[in-house]
């Protein structure tokens, strides 16, 4: 007779992962290497303005003289640069994006079959998507109906040509060129990735989503996504990310940079499932991502949701900077470490501005040989009156060989603050499991049943369609590691 | 980076001792030159900055006879060390960081305490040091503790002194099988001083520590306190309080490393800040693979009493196994200004309501303290140094 | 002399207007009750009173004993005489009992000009008054209302008053969470402490008090405002009508 606990170990063996197809499509890739003519390279494929291409070189510079980051929890054998291709798009796209009747139907069946359909009468009621594929965005939809509304969405470089004066006053704003050692190399490399901006006063009509695929061999995604919420506009926007499944790593570097105005409400939902590589540490991505959102506004608010359930490795801490008084951040997140996965994530939460709030909820679920870590800071500068901070996180084990870390700091210069952080660690209840069972469900239904629960807090916070989707996520990664 | 008068410094030593014990000093010393001290570059020193003692000129100390009797303490056995003490240089080597290698290169012997299995310590050791001199002098202490099985014991830690000055204190504790050690430290160092300490605690089978630390110095203080809960049934409980003010800098590090199945730890801190000092928690909680069963739990609260106190905690836990119960929490914030209200209206005045409140929040921890002199002595500090303490003082 | 002057009392918590004129004379000797439904504002009179700082006072003013009451700050009201029993007493862990009711009757006495208390006499009195509120001893080693449940909250309220002996009792919402024993218990502390110099505010939601406290006049708060005054019947017209009715009236 099995126990739970064995039979645990035997949907965490299982594994499976849906996204990972290779699409068969001729795509022009730069050689492999980093200098600064590659960098010139980008830039003149993009019909770049010279100051963005200055921009890039400004930021080569700085990141030449940085070093990478050892301080996470996280062990990886060094990444070598220069055997990476930065730039690779499909043949078909050669001569720019194109209307969606347009678009190689090779790359439409891609996204169908990861379930963002782009035909028109198949569109996604209510979500605008932009789909970048490699170093490229393929296709935006809803284009004209955001455009009434006055939102602009579209791929940054389209961005970069339209919107010059936006671009160039809010790019890097929020994380500096030289910020740390990945969002440096993004600055210098970056393709592509969606900008958008909401006008004063316009509640976007629609859902915003940006789908993002690697799917060329030996390539990095760099993906840059601004996104300016102008005074009392609101915004949700999500992002979902896949991979081929392959026995290399691929590096993925994304700077994500959000302004929040007066009153203006950003919500930001992730949910990441980059290629984890499998059950030996074998391939997956290694995800190195710099998210900042400025409140820069008085009364703003910026929410981040996040549901990781991918990559080799992870390193990611989408945060808040409570610039403008009475701001708002939040941020919740859902992150999944399974066979060999290792993942430091977390949040930061700057308060300056007086009266401001911050709310963190992390769960996390550790299986298999997965590693987890939360890092996280909540700073209260001395300007912070009235600062609060509530923290939640909680880390969730299954199985004997994985690992569930948190480290937080905390930092207070203000009396007038006010922050509570709790933590728990514990192994999946055998009580409650034992109660399902005994009730009839299957192990990997109470499994599935149980995590979901535990995460609950989190998925409520993911718009509809996404929550239903992310549950699902979990349920497949978990029967790779959950029920 | 100069560390001259501390190669000098070991130059004057290094006459008065014997060959071999210079040789494994000087390896001591060339560990500690290597490294430098720390700076805030190193993740564990983050929050303290000791670079500025690399130029500082630290003399040899020389002995002393200060009236010490308001540091007396009533049913305890004193041992009592000026200016470093007379101790013997006998202890050498030690694996460390650069503070443990300065120490291993400059040490006297100070406390070494051997209780035999099944004995106990008839009273409490007050283990008292001082530090004061007419010049920067530094002392470096080493202590030893073991512990039989079965044996018990109480050893308070005393540090205090007068004027500018650097004292490190590098503490070994061995618990046996079924011991208990009751281990109370009392940092009370002069403004001018730096104090770096580190204490590390075996414990075997079953065996118990409680540690209660109190820092109410006023220079800049660092306590590294590591617990290896070596095998089952082990037991640690650390609590703390730390109460800096003026331009005090206090950093308590712990680690607790459980390595065994079923082994408990608990901790308990709490800061009360003050004035323009900074305070600095850490506190992690390592569990191993094997350490099924484990039961942890850390509890760090502080209050500020200052727009320009400052406070950085952080209370850390690494897992690596699923078959334990571990949970942390931390809270920042301000008196209850209900719990003020209410004194008011039973006619205390707000200041002295405030101070009550601050009091009692600290008392959580102090209460801890069964030895009852070394109650009173750290209540009455504790109250010298709050605002409108004093007023206090008539009422407990 | 009236001991308690209300004229046109105003108040606003968080910019919100609670009470919006009250008036009411209270006499040494003389038990007043203050009833009302919910959010009416009886809470806020209570606290109004005793000083709390939240509410700001934008109309009106409040005599104890011919001072302005209102100019000083609670811990002097405390000192003169003026006595609430909190409808929600907090907890303060760490802050014993005993310490606690020291500096309470301490502070009276220095105000009054007189020395600090003999620690004797002090135990003697307060272990008395504990058992006249049938309280286990052991609570002054306790931390303030710490762990208590709503009923020990109140009685150990109502020790304080023994021991404090006020000028003016002012009972918020006292009778609310308690038992009928201990209700009795509570009443009985209240009636041993009138007398022709003291005078007592209840302010309650329920009659139930005052069949073990008979007061002498009985207000009806509504909407910020004394709506109607009137004897110990208008408690008992309350209790079988409800307040409904005085929305017509």
């Amino acid at each position: 007779m099995s126990t739970p606990a064995q039979n645990i170990q035997d949907l965490v063996r299982k594994g499976e992962y849906r996204a990972g197809f290779v699409t068969d499509v001729a795509a022009d890739t730069v050689p492999p290497g980093l200098s600064e003519d590659t960098i010139r390279f980008i830039s003149a494929k993009k019909n770049e303005p010279q100051w963005l291409l200055d921009w890039r070189l400004k930021a080569f510079a700085r990141f030449q003289k940085m070093t990478e980051p050892v301080w996470a929890h996280l062990h990886y054998p060094p990444i070598d640069l220069q055997s990476i291709s930065y730039y690779s798009q499909p043949k078909s796209m050669k001569d720019g994006p194109k209307s969606l009747d347009e678009v190689d139907p090779q790359l439409l069946e891609t996204y169908k079959k990861l379930g963002i359909p782009l035909k028109e009468q198949e569109m996604l009621a209510g979500v605008a998507v932009d789909v970048v594929f490699d170093s490229v965005s393929v296709a935006t939809t809803f284009k004209q109906k955001l455009k009434d509304a006055g939102v602009i969405f579209c791929p940054i470089s389209e961005a970069v040509r339209e919107y010059p004066e936006l671009v160039q006053k809010y790019l890097g704003s929020v994380v500096p060129q030289g910020d740390n050692y990945y969002a440096a190399l993004n600055s210098a490399v970056f393709t592509d990735g969606s900008f958008v901006y909401i006008p004063k006063g316009v509640r976007c009509p629609m859902e915003l989503s940006t789908y993002f695929r690697i799917n060329e061999r030996n390539t990095g995604q760099f993906e840059r996504t601004l996104i300016i919420a102008d005074e009392g506009s609101h915004v949700s926007y999500l992002e979902g990310c896949t991979a081929p499944q392959r026995d290399e790593n691929q590096l993925h570097a994304a700077v994500v940079e959000l302004v929040a105005l007066d009153d203006a409400q950003i919500k930001y939902s992730t949910v990441q499932n980059w290629y984890p590589g499998d059950e030996n540490g074998k391939g997956g991505i290694y995800n190195f991502v710099t998210k900042r959102g400025d409140c820069r506004g008085k009364r703003s608010k910026i929410s981040w949701t996040q549901v990781e359930t991918g990559s080799a490795i992870t390193w990611k801490y989408p945060s808040c900077i409570l610039r403008g008084d009475d701001s708002v951040g939040e941020f919740y997140s859902v992150a999944v470490t399974h066979h060999r996965q290792q993942a430091d994530t977390g949040t930061k939460m700057i308060h300056i501005g007086r009266n401001t709030r911050s709310t963190i909820v992390s769960k996390g679920i550790s299986a298999g040989h997965g590693q987890q870590s939360y890092r996280g800071l909540v700073r209260v500068q001395q300007s912070a009156e009235n600062a609060r901070n509530h923290t939640q996180c909680d880390s969730l084990l299954i199985g004997d060989a994985c690992g569930a870390h948190t480290f937080p700091y905390t930092e207070v210069r203000n009396p007038t603050a006010h922050l509570e952080h709790e933590a728990t660690t514990s192994k999946i209840g055998e009580d409650q499991l034992f109660y399902c069972l005994s009730r009839g469900i299957s192990a990997e239904d109470a499994v599935s049943m149980i995590v979901n629960g535990f995460c609950k807090q989190v998925f409520k916070e993911l718009p509809m369609e996404f929550a239903v989707e992310a549950q699902k996520l979990l349920s497949v990664t978990l029967e790779g590691a959950v029920g | 980076m100069s560390l001259r008068h501390y190669t000098d410094a070991f130059q004057q030593l290094a006459v008065q001792l014997p060959s071999e014990e210079r040789t494994a000093r000087e390896a001591s010393l060339q560990r500690f030159t290597q490294a430098g001290f720390p700076t805030r570059k190193l993740e564990d020193w983050r929050y303290t900055d000791l670079s500025a003692l690399t130029d500082q000129s630290y003399a040899l100390p020389s002995p002393a006879t200060p009236d010490l009797s308001h540091l007396h303490l009533e049913a305890a056995t004193a041992q009592i060390f000026v200016n470093g003490g007379d101790g013997a240089f006998t202890d050498t080597g030690r694996e460390g960081g650069a503070v443990v290698a300065l120490n291993a290169a400059f040490a006297r012997n100070g406390l070494d305490l051997d209780i035999g299995p099944g004995q106990s310590l008839a009273q409490p050791l007050h283990v008292l040091t001082w530090t004061g001199h007419r010049t920067s002098a530094m002392t470096h202490l080493r202590h030893r503790i073991r512990l039989g099985a079965n044996a018990r014991a109480t050893v308070i830690f005393h540090h205090a002194g007068e004027g500018a000055y650097l004292t490190t204190q590098v503490t070994d504790i061995d618990l046996g099988p079924g011991a208990q050690l009751t281990l109370y430290r009392v940092q009370d160092e002069s403004a001018g001083s730096t104090h770096l300490a580190q204490s590390d605690v075996r414990l075997a089978r079953d065996s118990v520590l409680d540690a209660i630390s109190i820092d109410l110095g006023d220079g800049l203080a660092r306590h590294d306190l590591n617990v290896h809960l070596d095998a089952p049934g082990a037991q640690a409980g650390l609590y703390g309080l730390y109460a800096p003010s003026g331009r005090a800098h206090v950093d308590n590090h712990t680690r607790i490393h459980h390595r065994a199945p079923h082994c408990g730890s608990r901790e308990f801190f709490r800061g009360v800040v003050a004035g323009s000092a900074r305070a600095v928690f850490n506190g992690k909680v390592v569990v191993h693979e094997q350490a099924v069963k484990t039961d942890s739990e850390t509890r760090v609260a502080n209050l500020l009493l200052s727009k320009t106190a400052e406070v950085y905690a952080k209370p850390e836990l690494e897992i690596y196994n699923d078959d334990v119960k571990c949970a942390h929490g931390a809270t920042f914030g301000q008196i209850d200004e209900d719990a003020v209200y209410y004194l008011r209206a039973r006619g205390l005045e707000a200041d002295v309501a405030r101070a009550l409140l601050t009091q009692a929040f600290a008392q959580q921890v102090i209460d801890r303290i069964t030895h009852a002199p070394l109650r009173a002595l750290v209540t009455r500090r504790f109250l010298e140094r709050l605002p409108q303490g004093a007023m206090l003082e008539t009422l407990l | 002399m009236n001991m308690l002057e209300i004229r046109n009392l105003h108040a606003r918590v968080e910019g919100k207007d609670i009470l919006k004129g009250i008036d009411l004379t209270i006499r040494a000797g003389e038990v007043h009750a203050i009833m009302g439904p919910n959010g009416s504002g009886k809470s806020t009179l209570s606290n109004v009173l005793a000083g709390r700082e939240d509410y700001e006072i934008t109309e009106g003013r409040v005599t104890f004993e011919g001072k302005d009451l209102l100019a000083l700050p609670p811990e002097t009201r405390a000192c003169e005489g003026v006595f609430l029993s909190f409808q929600y007493p907090v907890e303060i862990p760490g802050v014993s009992n005993m310490v606690f009711l020291k500096a309470a009757i301490n502070a009276r006495r220095k105000h009054q000009g007189l020395p600090e208390i003999e620690a004797v006499d002090f135990l003697a009195w307060v272990k008395d008054r504990v058992k006249k509120m049938h309280m286990d001893i052991k609570v002054l080693q306790r931390g303030v209302n710490e762990g208590f449940s709503g009923g020990e909250k109140k009685r150990n309220e109502i020790l304080q008053m023994l021991l404090l002996e006020p000028r003016l009792m002012i009972l918020d919402e006292t009778d609310s969470g308690l038992d009928i024993d201990a209700l009795k218990i509570v009443a009985e502390g209240i009636n041993t402490m009138r007398s022709p110099e003291r005078a007592t505010l209840l302010v309650t939601h329920y009659q139930r008090l005052l069949d073990y406290v008979k007061p002498d006049f009985v207000h009806v708060l509504a909407g910020g405002r004394i709506v109607k005054s009137g004897g110990p019947e208008l408690a008992q017209e309350l209790e079988a009508r409800g307040y409904g009715w005085l929305d017509a009236a």
